[in-house]
């Protein structure tokens, strides 16, 4: 069984990946296949959501059920995902009530509180950086989130001279990008790198070993 | 018999008829009134148990009944021995009676007297030994059968032999005393006492001390059997007179001097009925009418030796010496002080236990024979210790002759027992010359026939007497002649005990009389000696358990044990002090952005500049934008979260509200997250509510599955990917995708998000597809240096950073419309600055804090 597994993982992908590399003139089957392969990959994934939403479902729900310690939260999900669930069927997502109770009364409030508890815990981060690890890096870090800053914001009459002109531009633009850069590159050549180890049998996600 | 009528045993489950009381195999009652267990114990009349009790003691109980105490000895025959515990033998031979003939052995048969043809009508005989150890009238009594020991003594010819024999071993002493008892089985002739109208003096000196005894030795429990009812021996003849050994019916067969004792006791039949009466039913009757023939004439009655006729035996002619005819005893001697024939039912003294008795043995016939000393036989004198007579070896079953026994008649010696290794070294026998003359009248008269069987073995009465020359013969008038020695065995185990005949090397043994004074066999004699220096000398040496150390070592033993207690304690070890979470910064920090944020933002102040310079990706995003047709369909990407809706609708609302302003686009929006849809609603109601009100459109596609996959597939065919809108309607139909069938067929893709790998996604997958199409990006803050590469290599036409591009763009190209940015600038511009002091302040503080905590660590360490 696992062998067959392999084989149809291999196989799809290896059909995909000519899709690419043959021409559409001389291989024109060879797009047709790899977009109706495409399609199928696309109702997977949304089956898999959808079994994702069930599971998430079914735990809480058991969870519900054995009295659980926090299980009152459990039940608040499980409500909450019923109600998005049939308002978003019956109501759609440009009803009014869609918008002003589920999007700007929970949804919006909730992720936007986290994000701001984020901000204020990576400023207290930054200030008590140099007390746990006084080095050339944090001190480094320091400077360059202070030159940052001092880049981004602006005075009464303007930009601040050098650093809205000229040290942010050149942080941004010049260190921030060349790290970017490096990051996608690294990503790239990662996710070339997985994708072959797919096709070759040599990492199985899909199970077996 | 129907199984249901029979009973189950409870013991051993046998079935038993229902009449049946007992059970057949095990003898349990079967009645109900058997005992369960747990069954608490009922109170039950011991009459009812008596079915349990075994056969032999039935019948003594029911023997005892019917008898009576009065009776037992007036009807020696006809009573049965009390089945009592002690006397084992007696219930074997009860209970061998009612049972098939059993063959009986030589020596039992010749110890107890029973004969194998016993007649099986005879009711529960009792053994020979118990007829001999009682003196029953009847003990030396034939009848029809003749005991061995003594039918031996009826032979005629031997009869007058062995006369000789006795007589010659009272009267003459060649140099060695033969056992009378041994003479016997030579000749196989049974033993004829001589008859004598006398009776001898030591049988009248008996029965004289047993009437001077009033107190019976406490009643032994081996020897309860002879206080309970003499047993009469089965071929014991019935008297008529109470004869003590004879009857005078018997007198053709019995030996003479036999006959003559019983004639004898005959006429003194009313003495001893007198004197038999105060003596109680446990008396024998032979010996109650040897006493009352001591009594009436005990004169008359003294035999004289050349009374004695030619079968009396020759001991019983030295016994005679004067004879007094006192009633003696015939039987083991009894103590002065003990009552051979009380009439309390009492032990005779002379068979009483040995703690019961005294320390003298003493028989009263022989204590009599010792006072009046010149009729005491030799070898029941006193001074009759002599050297071990040579005792010839006989080729029968005769023990050894003890060293006491020199004087012993032949009769007497025959059945000397073995000398127990508890008795004390055996006494020098008496020498010959030192045995005197027997030149009393024998025992018995001439004309009583010798009885063998009586004289085939010593009776274990007369051996202990024997074993014990030491002691019983040494005047001590006073104490018990009867008294067993201390270390003899009981009766029925005397008679078991094997000939020492029969033992080669016997003899060799029994030589070694040495006793053992020390060690764990102390008191024994015969065994192997120990040698020298092997028994302990002294006391072993005691070692102590303790240690003993010095107190240098004490002082080594604890510096040791302080290393060994600072290898195995624990270490605390040194780890950095952990940097404890400040809550008050934290508040203090939170506190002031907020309040200065929200100070901020509600007052609306304006005072802080927007940027002024311009950055490239920014422009060439704007001026691709701008350079689109009118009406030209427009796809939009709205992959954001809703935490950075604000952020991302103050970047992207000026652009498409010039957009909108200028080239009226129709806007396709699509989603690839889960919130994307939604978002696109709040984005064109809020910011843009303007152009919505003024009748602009747009279409919402919803969300597009399968991440990078479903970008994919809709970049390749965007009407199978997504052929519906989010109300449901087929979307390429509608005038928002009016002639637009792939992707390529858009004017601009504008990507709005916030996660650099979507941006990614998006750009990557769509590369194809899209051909010449613009891409304008409008990213946060945090993901626009990642999509700065993307600018850079031009697969990018433009990037909008996060509230500063569109605080550019709205103050820029879109003249302060629609103001969101503005709005947001100074409370941004707050919160940067203050972050900014924050995080230089603070840090710099601790960064001083830290470095004075370091050399205390390091002290410390």
């Amino acid at each position: 069984m696992r062998v067959v597994t392999a084989v149809i993982a291999i196989a799809f992908g290896v059909l995909v990946l000519l899709g690419y590399f043959l021409p559409q003139a001389l291989f024109p089957n060879a797009a047709s296949l790899q977009a109706v392969l495409l399609d199928w990959a696309v109702i997977l994934a949304g089956a898999a959501a959808l079994i994702g939403v069930f599971n998430l479902l079914t735990v809480h729900t058991d969870k519900i059920r054995r009295r659980e310690k926090d299980g009152i939260y459990s039940a608040i999900l499980v409500i909450g995902l019923i109600a998005a669930l049939l308002s978003g069927i019956f109501l759609k997502p440009q009803h009014t009530l869609m918008q002003s109770v589920l999007l700007e009364g929970i949804i919006i409030p909730v992720e936007a509180s986290l994000m701001g508890l984020l901000a204020i815990t990576l400023l207290y981060a930054a200030v008590r950086l140099l007390r746990r690890r006084a080095d050339v890096m944090g001190v480094a870090f320091i400077i360059t989130a202070a030159l940052i800053f001092l880049g981004s914001i602006t005075l009464p009459f303007g930009d601040l001279p050098l650093f809205g002109t000229l040290v942010r531009p050149w942080i941004s633009q010049v260190w921030a990008l060349g790290g970017a850069r490096g990051i996608l590159i690294g990503v790239g050549l990662g996710a070339l790198l997985t994708g072959l180890r797919v096709l070759f049998g040599i990492d199985r996600p899909y199970g077996g070993k | 018999m129907i199984m249901a009528d029979m009973v189950k045993c409870p013991l051993c489950g046998t079935m038993n008829p229902p009449d049946q009381k007992t059970c057949e195999r095990c003898q349990t009652p079967l009645s109900g009134g058997s005992f369960q267990t747990g069954q608490a114990p009922v109170r039950k009349d011991t009459g009812e148990l008596e079915p349990i009790l075994p056969e032999w003691l039935r019948d003594a109980r029911e023997t005892a009944r019917q008898s009576g105490l009065d009776e037992r000895f007036k009807q020696p025959d006809q009573q049965q021995p009390a089945a009592s515990s002690a006397d084992l033998l007696a219930g074997l031979q009860s209970q061998s009676a009612s049972e098939d003939e059993e063959e009986v052995p030589d020596w039992l048969a010749s110890i107890t007297g029973v004969s194998k043809s016993k007649p099986k009508e005879e009711p529960a005989e009792p053994t020979g030994v118990r007829w001999v150890e009682t003196g029953h009238k009847d003990d030396f009594q034939q009848e029809e059968e003749v005991p061995d020991w003594l039918a031996g003594l009826q032979a005629p010819g031997a009869g007058e032999e062995k006369k000789d024999e006795l007589t010659s071993g009272w009267s003459s002493e060649q140099g060695s005393f033969q056992s009378p008892f041994q003479s016997i089985p030579e000749s196989e002739a049974p033993f004829t006492p001589p008859a004598s109208d006398d009776t001898p003096d030591w049988l009248k000196q008996m029965a004289a001390e047993a009437g001077e005894v009033k107190n019976e030795p406490a009643a032994d429990s081996t020897l309860d059997w002879f206080s309970q009812t003499p047993a009469a021996p089965p071929s014991v003849p019935k008297a008529d007179s109470a004869t003590p050994f004879f009857s005078s019916a018997e007198s053709a067969e019995t030996p003479d001097w036999l006959s003559q004792l019983q004639a004898d006791a005959a006429a003194s039949s009313a003495s001893q009925e007198a004197f038999a009466a105060p003596s109680g039913s446990d008396t024998p009757d032979w010996l109650s009418k040897l006493q009352a023939d001591v009594n009436t004439d005990p004169q008359t009655e003294e035999p004289e030796p050349e009374s004695f006729t030619a079968d009396t035996p020759d001991w019983l002619k030295n016994l005679g010496g004067t004879p007094s005819r006192e009633p003696a005893s015939f039987v083991e001697p009894v103590p002065a002080e003990s009552e051979p024939f009380a009439s309390d039912g009492e032990l005779p003294s002379w068979l009483a236990p040995e703690e019961s008795k005294k320390s003298d043995s003493t028989p009263i016939w022989l204590k009599d024979q010792s006072e009046t000393g010149a009729d005491m036989p030799a070898w029941l004198s006193s001074d009759a210790v002599a050297e071990p007579p040579q005792v010839p070896q006989q080729a029968t079953d005769v023990p050894p002759i003890d060293d006491g026994l020199i004087d012993m008649p032949d009769w007497l010696k025959s059945v000397t027992p073995e000398p127990l290794i508890f008795n004390e070294p055996a006494q020098p026998a008496p020498s010959v010359d030192e045995v005197p003359q027997a030149t009393s009248a024998p025992a018995f008269t001439d004309d009583v026939p010798a009885t063998d069987g009586l004289f085939t073995e010593m009776p274990d009465w007369l051996s202990n007497a024997i074993e014990t020359p030491g002691k019983s013969l040494p005047a001590e008038s006073t104490s018990a002649p009867d008294a067993l020695a201390p270390n003899a065995l009981p009766d029925w185990l005397e008679a078991m005990r094997p000939m020492e005949q029969a033992i080669p090397g016997s003899a060799a043994l029994m030589s070694d009389q040495t006793l053992e004074q020390r060690g764990g066999l102390a008191g024994l004699q015969g065994v192997l000696p120990a040698g020298t220096g092997f028994a302990p000398t002294s006391k072993p040496k005691s070692y102590s358990n303790k240690l003993s150390v010095n107190d240098e070592q004490m002082k080594h033993a604890g510096i040791f044990e302080q290393i060994l207690a600072a290898e195995t304690a624990p270490e605390v070890l040194i780890t950095e002090r952990t940097l404890g979470a400040s809550r008050g910064l934290r508040w203090a920090l939170s506190a002031i952005l907020i309040g200065v944020i929200l100070i901020t933002s509600f007052l609306g102040t304006q005072f802080l500049s927007v940027p002024v310079g311009v950055p490239n990706e920014l422009a060439f995003a704007v001026s691709v934008a701008q350079a689109i047709p009118e009406n030209a369909p427009v796809l939009v990407a709205m992959d954001y979260d809703a935490s950075r809706a604000g952020e991302m609708e103050a970047a992207a609302a000026p652009l498409f509200d010039n957009l909108l302003l200028l080239k009226h686009p129709r806007l396709t929006f699509i989603a690839s997250n889960e919130a994307g849809s939604i978002l696109t609603e709040r984005f064109m109601n809020g910011p843009l509510a303007f152009h919505i009100q003024n009748g602009v459109s747009y279409l919402n596609l919803g969300y597009l599955a399968g991440g990078q996959v479903g970008i994919r597939a809709f970049a390749q065919d965007p009407l199978t990917a997504m052929p519906l809108d989010i109300t449901g309607q087929p979307a390429w139909t509608l005038p928002m995708l009016q002639d637009v069938r792939s992707l390529n067929q858009f004017a601009l893709i504008i990507l709005i998000t916030d996660d650099a790998n979507a941006a990614r996604a998006w750009i990557e997958q769509t590369q194809d597809a899209r051909g010449v199409v613009p891409v304008v990006a409008i990213a946060s803050a945090q993901a626009a240096p990642l999509i700065q590469p993307y600018y850079d290599s031009g697969q990018v036409a433009g990037v909008i950073s996060g509230l500063y591009g569109g605080a550019i763009v709205e103050r820029q190209y879109n003249n302060g419309r629609p103001g969101t940015s503005r709005g947001y600038w100074d409370a941004y511009s707050i919160g940067m600055l203050l972050a900014l002091l924050s995080t230089l302040g603070g840090g710099f503080v601790n960064w001083g804090l830290g470095l004075r905590k370091q050399p205390v660590a390091k002290g410390g360490k």
